[in-house]
């Protein structure tokens, strides 16, 4: 049985919206700081709607898989789905993940659910990836 | 020369450390043995016919060790063999004694020290230096009247660094104590005939062999109590009906592997191959070889900063690339490589680094797919993680 979904292993290898935003009006960040996964999201919402986003992470490839799915689901949608999302339809839209793979979708979720709050605070997250060098 | 049997043609795989293909000489032993039903130690023509096929595997493989055909345990591979080395070796004295060991070891050995620890044996573990290497005076240092044995590995499976093991032996035996190689990771690739060790290990299939049979090489003075009781086979040392698949297996490996191990054609081809591996991956910059010279070119630790090396190695598994995170038996661990930390290699290095290990069936080309996916691939992560690196041409 594959380790990996196909949807997964197109995500990994082939991330989509790739690197920070430039001119983005809201961050988010979550992620283990001693060097466990990390994901940023970085967007620029207008009208309630999410123009653009982009991402950057550092962990596993299946947290870096559910990142770039994160973007392409949420790019053009109101910024209030991303609040909806849970780990569930996370993982439901990855294909499936393997036990060892599912706190990818809860990391995910948390990011989404964050980049609402802040969006809806007013805050952004500073750039926090460590680790990476 | 009789050429291995390839890897399946839409792989490359880079993991012999972890375990060889299977290679045709061996193919041909194991089949040659289908039609050898008969046990071993019966007296009957079918017996008979087994027990031939056995003590010649064995002068193959002794061949190999370098010793005589008594002188061969067969056993259910080199976790067993170390095992039969270091436990049967105390068992033997009443759990008496001292071990001195190494920091790097196959957790074989470490394991297997911990165990005797905890049966009361003293165990001291040397570190290594950042080199990979351990210095023999540190071992020098750590002798002491009751040190009945010295283990230490020719070879780091991780790194690939190569330790002064006969030095080590001079000294142990000047101290009146004996030694234990684990030369797991060198059979097969280097000339093993002449150690001098008391004991030495050896795996299958680390060199084109079957998986579940090894083989530990006993000086006639060396004395030790079995880990299995039963029939008397293997002289008393090691117990059970013969895996005479596994053994006519083994030694077609052997056989193979002694006809190009002193081949400087051979040895200098390996030295290529890693020299081309090295220099394709270092364009990516943020680039870091874990093991000083000397080292098996076979293997190679590399670390890329700002990538996770689980990821990478997913990424290239994806592309039909087989390569490794540190060791395969740590695969899979959260933890970094016990080897890499005991180098004093930062955590973040550790968990960045990967290991390629090649063997007689890679060629130029599959170096130069593997350096090109590679440097594809960490690029691609780095940009995923934002990470800056300098001196990436």
């Amino acid at each position: 049985m594959p380790r990996f979904s196909p949807t997964v292993v197109d995500h990994f290898t082939n991330p989509r919206n790739i690197g920070q935003l430039a001119g983005a009006n809201v961050r988010a960040f979550v992620g283990n700081p001693v060097c466990g996964d990390q994901i940023l999201l970085t967007a620029h919402v207008r009208d309630g709607v999410v123009a653009d986003l982009r991402f950057q992470a550092f962990g596993c490839s299946a947290s870096l898989a559910v990142a770039s799915l994160l973007t392409t689901v949420l790019k053009g949608e109101p910024i209030n789905l991303a609040g909806d999302l849970d780990a569930d339809r996370i993982e439901e839209l990855t294909g499936g993940l393997a036990p060892d793979q599912r706190h990818v979708a809860a990391l995910a979720a948390d990011v989404a659910h964050r980049l609402a709050d802040n969006f809806r605070s007013g805050v952004s997250d500073d750039d926090p990836i460590t680790c990476a060098s | 020369m009789t050429i291995p049997s390839p890897a399946p043609p839409d792989l490359i795989y880079l993991d012999h450390a972890a375990t060889a293909p299977l290679c045709e000489p061996a193919r041909a032993a194991i089949r040659r043995g289908f039609d050898l039903f008969g046990n071993p130690s019966s007296r009957h023509g079918a017996g008979q016919a087994a027990h031939d096929a056995l003590a010649e595997a064995r002068a193959q493989v002794a061949a190999l060790l370098g010793c005589t055909a008594e002188e061969v345990v067969f056993t259910g591979g080199g976790s067993e063999a170390i095992n039969l080395a270091l436990q049967g070796t105390f068992a033997a004295r009443d759990w008496q004694g001292h071990l001195v060991t190494t920091a790097i070891e196959h957790s074989a050995v470490l394991e297997s020290a911990a165990a005797l620890s905890r049966r009361g044996v003293d165990v001291t573990v040397i570190g290594p230096e950042p080199s990979g290497h351990v210095d023999p005076a540190r071992i020098a240092a750590a002798l002491r009247p009751d040190t009945v044995l010295v283990s230490v590995m020719h070879a780091n499976n991780e790194t690939g660094a190569l330790q002064p093991v006969d030095e080590i032996t001079a000294l142990a035996h000047d101290a009146g104590a004996l030694t234990h190689v684990d030369a797991v990771q060198t059979a097969g690739k280097l000339p093993i005939d002449g150690l001098a060790a008391d004991l030495v290990s050896i795996s299958a299939h680390k060199f084109g062999g079957p998986k579940g049979v090894g083989a530990l090489r006993l000086s006639a003075r060396h004395t030790l109590e079995p880990l299995v009781y039963g029939g008397g086979q293997e002289s008393g040392r090691r117990a059970g009906t013969e895996n005479l698949l596994g053994v006519l297996g083994m030694a077609g490996a052997a056989t193979y592997a002694l006809e190009h191990l002193d081949n400087d054609l051979v040895r200098a081809s390996a030295r290529r191959l890693r020299k081309r591996l090295v220099e394709g991956l270092s364009v990516v910059g943020g680039v870091r070889l874990n093991a000083g010279y000397p080292v098996v070119p076979e293997t190679v630790s590399v670390s890329f900063d700002g990538i996770r090396a689980d990821t990478l190695a997913d990424v290239l598994d994806m592309q039909g690339i087989c390569v490794s995170t540190g060791s395969a038996c740590h695969a899979g661990q959260d933890s970094p490589s016990h080897v890499l930390t005991a180098m004093g290699v930062p955590v973040e290095q550790a968990k960045a680094t990967v290991r390629l290990s090649f063997g007689h069936g890679t060629t130029a080309a599959d170096i130069d797919a593997v350096v090109a996916a590679t440097v594809t691939a960490v690029d691609r992560l780095r940009q995923v993680s934002g990470t800056a690196v300098s001196g990436a041409s």
